[in-house]
């Protein structure tokens, strides 16, 4: 390029100063325009090496530097847990009642199975209970599914998986597990195949079960449950009783630490026992409770002042009104004082008692109680009392020792809890209450009148009614009740009783009431042919309290020390000779 | 030196993009690892949930009490079988050693007074825990002790 300028500048005079000192020069506009552009060109140099710079510092601080709230540890976004659709049910101290455990359940697809006689042939040989004949009719039909069998074993689907069959495979199912078998099976209840709640808790808690929030704690204690199965069931066959039912009930908060009754049935195969297997009586089925009724009717007339505990009442000839005649089974053709009244269960005295408070005052009283209502367990079944209406003088008199007015076990057991406890009424509950939990309680009979009952319920076990249910050193109270059935045609039967004893222990401090029924128990030689509460009932409550008393921790007491004796000492006939006892 | 230059890019670029290969497959195989972990402490899960059933099957107190037939004879436990701290009689002077002193006594060497049931052996129930019958027993728990006194 110079050269070839310097060939034209021969021909071609060049300007005066193009050429000077060997270098070219350039004048003029196209000087100015290469200027710019290396100006130019060194800006957008700059800002490229500003935008990688920036770009590689930020690589290093990414890739190098780490951040200071950046985790250490990376977590994976989600761990599953194991869950089960249902949740369990456990007792008060986490004891497993209900589960659901995971199967298989097997189907086929017939369009798949190539061999049918075979297939049948070899699945009857590993799942005995079905029959071949049965197999191939399943197997043989058009469909695109059909269940064989649900719920396997882990054996039974090894065995099946050995055949290598085609067309079968096997469906992950949960099933409902009651490890306790018929233990408590009327609290807990049982459910359908599809997992859903048919009878008991299982049924009131369907939704909460479900709903995956964790285990529910019952109030029950499986222990004091089994013991209380096992003298009932003891009872009902030593009295060929048709049925038993039975209650242990803390005192202080409601909860029922066991509930029993008889005949039982398998929640793990409800279907296979009796229909009334699966009947409820301790809370569904509502009876007329007999003298175990006084306890009340003592109650509300100390409570309402009408008599006190040295007054009395005359018992020498039955009380007639319309066509019925009060009587007393153990007559003593006297006057009675309250504590004789009470421990000789006299039905003329406890009548008499109930007129002085009246029909009013009685209702009020035994609706404070809960005896009216039906309770408020946490069961579907529970039955409603049923009451005389109207109420009558002579309904005032009956439902003082019992009759006439039919509740429910768990009825009874919440009101004596009540009558012991200090006079609070307190709503019978399932559930396991947490220790801080506030619990409802109404007044419904004075601290004194509590007082006074408690010593009257001790009395009966230690002079009157109920001797069998002694249990030694805790202190046992309580009333035996026998009521004659409705029979079939209306009136009382006299052969068919109904008989009871609640009780409550320690009575110094009461801490649990005992309730046992026995339905149309017939008496032996070992209790002289008598079927009474007193003989059949009562020592099934000591029994479960001598057994139970250890196992949920209430220490033994002396009986003879004497501050013992002097709190339970009542005056038992301020009339005649000063009798005292304890 | 532009040559130079290029030739450790280029091996630089292929030494990072073989440890990248190397991170990321070693991260592939840990997620592997956990997914497998995560599956096995499913099943254990799974495992541990039938083990409590058949936990609460096998503790049936009918079973507890046939095995109890079977191997131990255990009786019944009545309020004679409680004993307190203070109806425990005095224990008598042993010739000498420190644990002759004091509340440390053991029961083994209180002379417990006759049996009144001849057809049991008393060392069955002279438990050896029958200190603990004589603090105040917690609600809920069994009273351990058993030992058999006339009163």
């Amino acid at each position: 390029m110079i050269r070839r300028r310097k060939t034209s500048s021969h021909r071609k005079p060049l300007p005066p100063v193009a050429l000077r000192h060997g270098r070219i020069e350039m004048e003029g506009t196209a000087k100015q325009a290469i200027e710019t552009g290396r100006t130019r060109l060194v800006i957008a140099g700059a800002i490229f090496a500003l935008a990688f710079a920036t770009v590689g510092a930020r690589l290093i601080d990414l890739a190098i530097l780490t951040d200071g709230n950046e985790p250490r540890i990376a977590h994976s976004p989600a761990i599953e847990r194991f869950t089960t659709e249902r949740a369990d049910i456990r007792d008060r101290n986490g004891e497993l009642l209900a589960t659901s455990l995971i199967t298989a359940s097997l189907y086929a697809d017939p369009a798949l199975v190539l061999d049918v006689d075979e297939a049948a042939r070899d699945l009857a040989m590993v799942l005995p209970e079905l029959s071949e004949a049965s197999i191939r009719a399943k197997l043989s039909t058009t469909g695109r599914f059909v269940w064989l069998r649900r719920n396997l074993t882990p054996r039974q689907v090894y065995d099946v998986n050995r055949l290598g069959l085609p067309g079968l495979a096997f469906q992950r199912e949960e099933r409902r597990v009651y490890p306790h078998g018929s233990l408590a099976s009327h609290i807990l209840g049982f459910t359908n195949i599809d997992n859903r709640g048919l009878t008991g808790v299982e049924r009131k808690f369907d939704d909460i079960l479900i709903g995956g929030s964790g285990p529910l704690d019952l109030s029950l204690d499986m222990r004091v449950q089994y013991i209380l199965e096992e003298e009932l069931a003891a009872a009902q066959q030593e009295f060929s009783a048709i049925g038993a039912a039975g209650i242990v009930m803390d005192v202080v908060t409601g909860e029922v630490l066991a509930m029993a009754s008889l005949p039982g049935f398998d929640p793990n195969h409800p279907i296979d026992g009796a229909d009334d297997t699966r009947f409820n009586r301790a809370t569904l089925g509502v009876y007329e409770m007999g003298s175990t009724f006084k306890i009340f009717t003592t109650a509300m007339a100390l409570d309402a002042g009408t008599v006190t505990m040295r007054g009395g009442y005359d018992a020498t000839n039955p009380i007639r009104v319309a066509r019925f005649t009060i009587s007393d089974f153990h007559a003593k053709k006297r006057w009675l004082s309250v504590p004789e009244i009470f421990m000789y269960s006299s039905n003329i005295g406890a009548a008499k008692m109930a007129l002085d408070v009246g029909s009013e005052g009685q209702q009020a009283f035994l609706r404070g109680l809960g005896l009216l209502t039906p309770s408020s367990i946490e069961l579907p079944e529970v039955g409603a009392p049923m009451i005389p209406s109207p109420w009558r003088e002579i309904n005032t008199m009956t439902v003082s020792f019992g009759h006439g007015v039919a509740v429910s076990p768990v009825q009874l057991a919440s009101a004596v809890s009540t009558v012991v406890n200090g006079g609070l009424a307190v709503p019978a509950t399932i559930l396991k209450r947490a220790p801080n939990d506030p619990i409802p309680l109404r007044r419904a009979v004075s601290a004194e009148t509590s007082e006074n009952m408690r010593r009257l319920l001790r009395l009966v076990v230690t002079e009157g009614t109920g001797k069998n249910a002694e249990a030694q050193g805790y202190l046992v109270g309580g009333k035996t009740g026998t009521a004659e059935k409705l029979g079939a045609g209306g009136g009382y039967q006299r052969r068919a009783l109904l008989s009871s004893f609640v009780g409550a222990f320690p009575m110094n401090d009461p801490r649990y009431v005992v309730l046992a029924v026995l339905d149309e128990p017939k008496g032996t030689k070992a209790t002289h042919g008598y079927a009474t509460g007193g003989w059949v009932a009562a020592p099934v409550v000591g029994k479960v309290v001598t057994r139970m008393a250890s196992v949920i921790g209430v220490n033994p007491l002396d009986e003879n020390a004497p501050e013992i004796r002097e709190a339970f000492a009542v005056e038992l006939n301020p009339r005649g000779t000063t009798l005292a006892s304890y | 030196m532009i040559r130079g230059t290029s030739i450790a890019i280029v091996a630089l670029i292929g030494l990072i993009g073989v440890g990248l290969f190397h991170l990321t497959h070693e991260v592939r195989e840990l997620e592997d690892e956990l997914a497998r972990l995560n599956r096995d402490i499913l099943a254990e899960q799974e495992a541990t949930h039938v083990l409590k059933a058949e936990w609460s099957y096998l503790n049936r107190p009918d079973r507890l009490e046939e095995l109890n037939l079977r191997h131990l004879q255990l009786g019944g436990m009545d309020g004679a079988r409680v004993l307190r701290i203070s109806d425990l009689p005095f224990r008598p002077l042993l010739d000498d050693g420190p644990e002759a002193a004091g509340d440390t006594a053991m029961p083994e060497s209180i002379p417990l007074p006759a049996l009144p049931d001849p057809g049991r052996d008393p060392k069955k129930h002279q438990a050896p825990k029958e200190h603990q019958a004589t603090a105040p027993v917690p609600t809920g728990r069994p009273i351990l002790a058993s030992v058999e006194v006339t009163q």
